[in-house]
């Protein structure tokens, strides 16, 4: 497991200081973008309305806190060592683990963007199953399964949950579903 | 007094026939089922059985729609304890340590002890609710727009308490992030479109329900496919579902504290069950002894989130019948169907028919008995969804948080926004961050800036109200007192003054 | 050629039918259940008299009519649902016409108008000016004369600037030279309305549906109705007219309502508005409804529901020119406003 990033005692993993530094730079770049579209927020001058509650008020105050989190987050990454962060966070983002993460959102992705709309949705819904008990059962499990073991579980289970779904939330709970 | 047991025993009597029994078992049941799903919420299930009871008899329907909402707050519990994704928003602050609880082998435990809070604290709003009700639905209208302001401050700064046992500056900002994303959409105040980049379905803003769906459920489905060699979750010989006496007693503090801040969120208009439960939560651990194992898998925390969310029930019936005021989502669609059944709840509803307000007392009493039961003989068969493979078990679910995002507005943009909000948020816990305080941001986030600019308004841009308001003072002074305990120098100080005084008693 | 005769013979059949009326269509039966779509909250105004008016539809159609709860942007997200869905009478939307009508003068729908849609009314809204128990203002003149003397002082709470409050007071304003006043957003007319009843601030003008109980429990004083009529709330005084101050002034009442796209197919229409004529417009449940909480029960469809709904419409869109918050101008939905008449596209 080389994703795992397990806290040594007294520090954090060298790769998520690496990786607070990446997140700390995008958070500074997110509040300052989001500071900057605060005060060119329209102030509705032409309602009179009073100064101190213009819409960009909240949201403006909201990114300064924001960049000051940020900065801090900056500061404390930069200060703390961290020898071969770089390199573990690289393994970390191309590791098996993160490939299965990565696979999960494909599906996921499929289905809700591809499919869900395209075909009726009991179908749609059978067809993800199906295909997600099979991709991590019998490709990217690590004890893995037959094909012969998984086939009868995958295609029972993706009838039952198009089924029970559909009938449940488009009888019992009137829902209209895409 | 005497007259009001009369009246309330007249209540238990008349739902005594086997008809209302019938109707009390399917009705909570349900609730139960529509709790647990996850994006399915107790307002949705009560605006739907509205429909369906139609033709029913006036306290039948009334009974039935009750026993959904208070069923639904409960259910959430399960799909939080068992799965890590909160059924309801109510019971997010279950997941908490709900779920460590049963990654530790203690699922029955866990879910049985959310069971009695759940009843314990729709018990102390029934209190509240059968005694003082008009008196306080009376101090529920002293919150005005400067004191809901200081309200939601105050749970930003829990928040950011809720994880600061691990690294409280991440937890600051997902709490901010969440803040930003209830900045999206158009403001109510001026009706200004803020951050919609044009694109029409933002102007809505992005909903509470797929964002916490996405950040909770699909966010874990993620994380729990991407550990290959987990452990299974196996329910160990010592767990059972019925708590001893004991297990329940020992944190009976924490119980009727979480009772009665969960019973005054329910009767204050505009928050609700979430708030009720994160309050609670936030209250129990400021004081407990066991601080350090919030989070972990302590039992007074799940006590306190579930007995908090569900005080909020019986609480916000409090303003509902005596002012015909909501006191949460779900009381505001009760309003409707009472209406459309003649009921008609409000000021004159305790001369007119005073007989309804003990008619609902002892719904209540009925569901919570009926909670209990379920709760503690479906539990051990639920328990199976734990030995379920994960990969079988994951596909289901993201199927439900998809129908989930989906049902309650209908709209396809709702499930592209839980997708974000699952990707956004792996990516997030991965590196750490609560999810906690991102879902209290966006549900504060409205609250903290429309009642901030509101007060503005009100006195033409003079901040003086916020300061001189008594009840506004108040909870500004708390907050002030809790950043100032929340710094390690002052905090010391002050309990070595305490030491000292109590030393000397003591002699 | 027996079958040509029979074609000519029924297409004359269809005509005369449609020339008479359309009660003769084919009746529709729906086979699954249909969606209300309404715009705003759950338990709101509109939410409300919807759900009184959704079961006696769903059981003379024998399906259910679920209502769903999109709101959003004043209700232009859930009316741009329902033109987005299928048109075949399975969709439909319940709104007050005021708002539903000008969604594209307000610039948060595009080309859309009131002939997008068939309309069914329910019941009419008044708004109530109504001021804390303890004000210092006892009637509407002496509020009237704060208002104008120092108005910016005024706090008013409404649901916002398109909402029945906030168009009613600026209608106030433009009947008495233009007072001004410092209106206060709340997230709809009931919290408007607590806020008022609490002290927090000194006037609301939100419908009456939503100060009712308010009224009732002493809590609110009603100073005047935005009617010619005095309105009759059981237990209370009746509430006098504005028109014994302002008697000039423009009043259009808001009538609430379900609509459903006017290209939805024929028999549908033809099957509600049946069912509108025979249950809905002497409905005893909607005139409780009505009687209780101060509306006024106005049941009316198809083209004599539009022509009544048109003042509102053009007093809405005119108005919103007005405040300077109209994104497009009223004549591109046929509307001028210097006459404040329709005058079709």
């Amino acid at each position: 497991m080389t994703d795992q990033i397990e806290e040594p005692a007294g520090g954090e993993a060298p790769a998520m200081i690496k990786a607070d530094l990446l997140t700390s730079l995008v958070f500074i770049v997110l509040s300052a973008s989001m500071l900057y579209g605060s005060w060119t927020m329209d102030r509705l001058a032409n309602r009179r309305i009073n100064p101190m509650t213009v819409p960009g008020l909240v949201p403006g105050l909201l990114s300064l806190a924001l960049l000051i989190c940020a900065i801090a987050l900056m500061v404390r990454s930069v200060r703390t060592p961290s020898v071969g962060g770089w390199l573990d966070l690289g393994a970390a983002v191309t590791s098996q683990a993160a490939r299965r993460a990565g696979m999960v959102l494909f599906l996921a992705l499929v289905y809700t963007l591809g499919l869900v709309g395209l075909v009726p949705f009991w179908l749609a819904t059978g067809i993800f199953v199906l295909a997600f008990i099979l991709v991590f059962e019998v490709w990217l499990a690590a004890p893995r399964r037959t094909l012969r073991q998984s086939l009868p579980w995958a295609i029972g289970l993706a009838v039952a949950t198009a089924a029970i779904v559909t009938f449940v939330f488009e009888r019992a709970f009137l829902v209209r579903l895409p | 007094m005497l007259d009001g047991l009369g009246m309330l025993l007249g209540g238990i009597t008349h739902f005594l026939t086997p008809l209302s029994l019938f109707n009390i078992a399917w009705a909570t049941l349900l609730g139960i089922v529509i709790g647990a799903l996850p994006g399915l919420t107790a307002t949705m299930g009560v605006a739907l059985l509205v429909t369906l009871t139609y033709k029913m008899a006036p306290d039948q329907a009334i009974l039935c729609l009750m026993c959904i909402y208070s069923g639904a707050i409960y259910g959430g519990s399960r799909t939080a304890i068992l799965l890590a994704i909160p059924g309801t928003p109510a019971s997010a602050a279950t997941t908490l340590d709900g779920h460590p609880l049963a990654l530790q082998g203690r699922a029955g435990l866990a879910m049985g002890l959310a069971t009695t809070s759940s009843a314990l604290g729709t018990v102390i709003g029934i209190f509240a609710l059968a005694l003082i009700a008009p008196l306080l639905a009376e101090a529920a209208l002293k919150f005005g727009s400067y004191e809901f302001f200081w309200l939601a401050l105050f749970g930003v700064v829990i928040s950011g308490q809720l994880t600061a046992m691990d690294d409280p500056l991440k937890g600051y900002i997902a709490g901010i992030l969440g803040l930003m994303v209830a900045m999206v959409g158009m403001e109510t105040l001026h009706a200004h479109q803020r951050f919609t980049f044009g694109i029409p379905a933002l102007g809505g803003g992005v909903d509470l329900i797929p964002a916490m769906v996405g950040a909770f459920g699909f966010a874990e489905i993620l994380g729990v496919i991407k550990r290959t060699a987990q452990a299974r979750i196996v329910s160990s010989s010592e767990d059972r579902v019925v708590p001893k006496l004991s297990e329940i007693l020992k944190y009976w503090k924490t119980t009727m504290r979480s009772g009665v801040i969960g019973t005054f969120v329910g009767i204050v208009p505009g928050v609700g069950e979430d708030v009720g439960a994160w309050a609670s939560y936030a209250a129990a651990k400021r004081v407990s002894k066991e601080a350090h194992l919030f989070g972990k898998g302590s039992q007074e925390g799940l006590i306190a989130a579930e007995t908090g969310n569900s005080a909020v029930v019986p609480g916000a019936m409090i303003p509902t019948l005596t002012l015909a005021l909501p006191g949460s989502a779900a009381a505001a669609v009760l309003i409707a169907a009472m209406f459309i059944h003649g009921i008609r709840p409000g000021p004159l509803l305790m001369t007119e028919s005073p007989d309804v307000l003990y008619q609902i007392v002892a719904i209540l009493l009925f569901s919570t008995l009926a909670i209990l039961v379920f709760g503690l003989t479906l539990t051990k068969p639920l328990l199976t969804v734990l030995s379920v493979p994960r990969e079988r078990l994951m596909a289901v679910v993201y199927v439900l948080c998809v129908v989930g995002s989906f049902a309650i507005t209908q709209r396809m943009f709702d499930i592209y926004v839980m997708v974000a909000f699952g990707i956004v948020g792996f990516i997030l816990r991965e590196m750490k961050y609560p999810m906690a305080p991102l879902v209290l941001g966006i549900i504060l986030g409205d609250l903290l800036d429309l009642n901030l600019r509101r007060g503005l308004m009100l006195t033409n841009g003079d901040p003086t109200p916020f300061f001189t308001r008594p009840i506004s003072a108040v909870i500004c002074l708390i907050i002030v007192l809790t950043i100032l305990m929340s710094i390690p120098a002052i905090s010391m100080r002050v309990r070595a003054l305490f030491d000292t005084r109590r030393a000397g008693i003591d002699r | 050629m027996n079958r040509r005769r029979l074609f000519v013979l029924a297409t004359g059949a269809s005509a005369l039918l449609a020339g008479t009326s359309l009660a003769g269509a084919q009746e529709w039966k729906p086979d699954r259940p249909i969606n209300l779509i309404v715009p705003w909250g759950a338990g709101g105004s509109t939410d409300q008299v919807t759900r009184v008016t959704a079961p006696i539809l769903a059981e003379a159609l024998g399906v259910d009519v679920v209502v769903v709860n999109q709101p959003g942007a004043s209700g232009a997200i859930g009316t741009q649902e329902v033109l987005n869905a299928p048109h075949d009478g399975y969709t439909w939307t319940a709104n007050a016409i005021a708002n539903n009508a000008t969604y594209s003068v307000s610039g948060l729908l595009e080309d859309t108008d009131i002939d997008d849609w068939h309309i069914y009314l329910s019941v009419a809204n008044v708004p109530v000016v109504s001021v804390p128990a303890n004000s210092e203002f006892t009637d509407f003149g002496q509020l009237l004369e704060a208002l104008k003397a120092r108005g910016q002082e005024i706090t008013v709470a409404t649901a916002g600037i398109t909402s029945s409050g906030g168009t009613a007071i600026a209608a106030l304003s433009d009947a008495a030279d233009g007072f001004e006043y410092n209106m206060i957003t709340y997230d709809g007319g009931g919290p408007a309305a607590i806020a008022t009843a609490s002290g927090e601030a000194m006037m609301t003008t939100q419908l009456a549906v939503e100060q009712t109980e308010l009224i009732r429990g002493g809590r609110l004083k009603a100073l005047a109705v935005l009617s010619d009529q005095p309105l009759v709330l059981e237990g209370v005084d009746p509430i006098p007219p504005i028109t014994e101050w302002i008697p000039d002034m423009d009043l259009a009442p808001d009538y609430f309502g379900i609509f459903i796209p006017s290209d939805a197919p024929a028999e549908v229409l033809a099957t509600v508005d049946k069912i509108w004529a025979e249950k809905v417009l002497n409905s005893p449940e909607l005139k409780t409804y009505a009687e209780t909480f101060g509306a006024v029960f106005a049941p009316s469809y198809g083209a004599e529901a539009r022509a009544l709904a048109m003042p509102v419409v053009i007093l809405e869109a005119c108005s919103s020119v007005e405040r300077g918050e109209a994104v497009n101008d009223p004549s591109t939905i046929g509307i001028d406003c210097a006459t404040r008449t329709e005058t079709g596209l």
